[in-house]
């Protein structure tokens, strides 16, 4: 499955509680679809989207993480490389919103990387909302990220999430061009450049980025 | 019910062949029958389409009637109990040990008990759908926990259980409302019995293809369930309990057997930065639902029930690496990672898989050197280093404290 050419390679996790409609988000923005025959995520799954952001492509991969307590320390190992992160709660379940803070602390405890991050509520086609519009704003704010209320359901919003987050990484990864290319080379590192040597259609402009 | 011996001793050859099974030939349901949502419920194991092979079913009955005690005519062509001139200790039997509650779960609960080895070697020749569920509840019976008050009750586990318990779909028949009250009737009591495992993601999915095979007998599955979780056999307590120790350890096994055995393939893992833990952790604690065809995956509970586990979960994902391995090859970092997904693929495998499986399985003594060789600060290393050993036993117990019955 390759995806052509793209200017950088970017690890993207998802992380929230269980059943907040993390997966029906990434199954909107990469395959344009919302099942009602929905399952609940075992471990981690995976998906890679390519993201035009102006004048780059960035290749998402993105990494959709199981919600339960329990899973957490399968899913703490997929951290490490995570440029950017996106934190969902559900507009009708309060724990989940409550439980945010915890899954910032997480990342922040488990890597001293610098990411991208974003906070998103999502179920916004319900009616029985639970965490007003204003507590996601404020508590968006203490951490220094975007906000944004979504619904899978309706697919409205979806893509600003990832534009929104895009936008963040494509300035970041700008700015600190030199940084990365300083780690580019260790195991795991935060993200790679011009991946495409392994790949099958070799762009045919460079990188022009870094 | 007491306890019963089910010491699960493997010879190493294995002399028989699996009978091909035909998926066209089914038991078809009545029409009736299956237009009438409740009675078809309760019958839906009878009627899974697992695959039906004649001679297989020639050769289970002819080995069961072989139990039979009496060779009177039966008195009622309903049961064969009614034909004993019942001696007291059979007539205990049944009363003492409602898992068991007809004369066919009966003669293969004898025939578990009197030819062990042989037992498992038909079950590995192939099952008769009629007689799977009793296979299962036979080859598990221990400790009958069925005798335990099962009741609902609520638990800390309520609550993820009410979050997942209308996304198990994985058959139409998890969309009625009776059903889904049975597959929260079989976690909410696991959770109970069980409060240091409680409920884990996983769970619903093998609870889900239980009820089927069973029939949506609920008591009863919570009573095989139960087994697996107290089991040094199956050890589902240590898979499912907070910080799933088996599932890291059988991670590091596979993936060292992946490296050894199939060092194309882990290298090809390796460059593209992704690790075969993504589906061996689905796989595992999901009892390869999540992956797999429904039906796939009843054939490899079949083989799992007589391996048990760590053999049982670990010679069919290496036999299915194995027999894809040139596929894999040729696939990228997305495509590694959804590989197995061949629910989604519409791709029935089991039969292969299970083949390649009987063909090299893996050694016990593998596991332990494994064990004596990794540098992975795990919870159960020292427990796996006596895998299949003198001791192993007794320090299961000590792993286990608290959390089995």
């Amino acid at each position: 499955m390759s995806l052509g050419y793209y200017d950088w390679l970017v690890k993207v996790i998802v992380l929230g509680d269980s059943g907040v409609g993390k997966t029906n988000i990434l199954t909107q923005f990469c395959d344009s679809k919302f099942s009602q025959n929905y399952t609940a995520t075992i471990g981690v799954d995976f998906k890679i989207k390519i993201l035009n952001v102006q004048d780059k492509k960035i290749k998402l991969q993105i990494w959709d993480t199981a919600g339960q307590e329990r899973f957490r320390n399968i899913t703490q190992t997929y951290y490490k490389g995570a440029y950017g992160i996106i934190f969902v709660y559900s507009l009708i379940d309060r724990n989940s919103f409550n439980n945010v803070e915890g899954w910032i602390k997480s990342i922040l405890e488990s890597t001293t990387d610098e990411v991208c991050s974003i906070l998103v509520g999502n179920k916004l086609d319900s009616q029985d909302r639970r965490v007003q519009t204003a507590e996601g704003e404020k508590l968006a704010q203490k951490y220094n990220m975007p906000f944004i209320e979504t619904s899978a359901l309706e697919n409205k919003n979806i893509q600003d999430i990832f534009d929104r987050l895009g936008q963040n990484l494509k300035i970041r990864l700008e700015n600190e061009g030199q940084k990365v290319s300083n780690n580019i080379h260790t195991q795991s590192g935060q993200f790679k450049l011009n991946q495409e040597v392994n790949q099958t259609e070799q762009p045919t402009s460079s990188c022009n980025s870094c | 019910m007491g306890s019963f011996s089910c010491t699960q001793i493997e010879k190493s050859e294995i002399n028989f062949n699996r009978l091909t099974l035909d998926f066209n030939k089914q038991e078809k349901p009545k029409q009736d029958d299956r237009s009438h949502s409740f009675t078809y419920q309760y019958e839906i194991g009878k009627y899974l389409n697992v695959g039906k092979n004649p001679k297989l079913d020639e050769m289970w009955e002819e080995k069961l009637n072989s139990f039979k005690v009496y060779d009177e005519h039966t008195r009622t062509s309903s049961n064969y109990r009614n034909s004993l001139s019942t001696p007291k200790n059979i007539q205990q039997f049944f009363e003492e040990c409602p898992l068991i509650k007809y004369d066919y779960e009966y003669y293969m609960f004898r025939f578990f008990i009197q030819e062990k080895y042989e037992f498992k070697q038909y079950g590995l020749i192939g099952l008769p759908q009629k007689y799977r569920w009793a296979y299962w509840k036979v080859i598990t019976l221990q400790k009958g926990i069925i005798n335990k008050k099962i009741d609902s009750q609520i638990s800390d586990a309520s609550d993820c259980i009410k979050k997942d318990i209308n996304r198990t779909l994985i058959s139409d028949v998890f969309k009625e409302e009776s059903v889904i009250l049975k597959l929260d009737y079989v976690l909410t009591n696991l959770a109970s019995l069980y409060p240091k495992v409680g409920y884990c993601q996983g769970m619903n999915y093998i609870a889900a293809l239980f009820l089927m095979v069973s029939g949506v007998k609920e008591q009863e599955t919570v009573c095989v369930f139960a087994e697996l979780l107290d089991s040094s056999f199956y050890m589902f307590n240590l898979l499912f309990k907070d910080d799933l120790p088996l599932l890291f350890i059988m991670e590091e096994i596979i993936m060292n057997l992946i490296q050894v055995k199939l060092p194309k393939v882990y290298d090809h893992f390796i460059n593209y930065n992704i690790s075969p833990s993504i589906w061996i952790s689905k796989i595992l604690l999901s009892g390869f639902v999540y992956l797999f065809d429904l039906l796939d995956c009843v054939l490899f509970w079949d083989y799992i029930f007589i391996k048990g586990t760590v053999l049982g979960y670990t010679n069919l994902i290496m036999a299915m690496v194995t027999i894809h391995k040139d596929a894999l090859l040729t696939k990228d970092e997305a495509d590694l990672s959804t590989f197995f997904n061949f629910q989604d693929q519409k791709i029935r495998c089991a039969e292969n898989i299970i083949k390649q499986a009987l063909v090299k399985p893996i050694e016990e003594k593998e596991i332990r050197r494994i064990m004596r060789k990794t540098d992975k600060k795990l919870d159960l290393v020292e427990l796996f280093k006596f895998f299949g050993k003198e001791g192993f036993e007794k320090l299961y117990q000590k792993f286990s404290k608290g959390i089995t019955k």
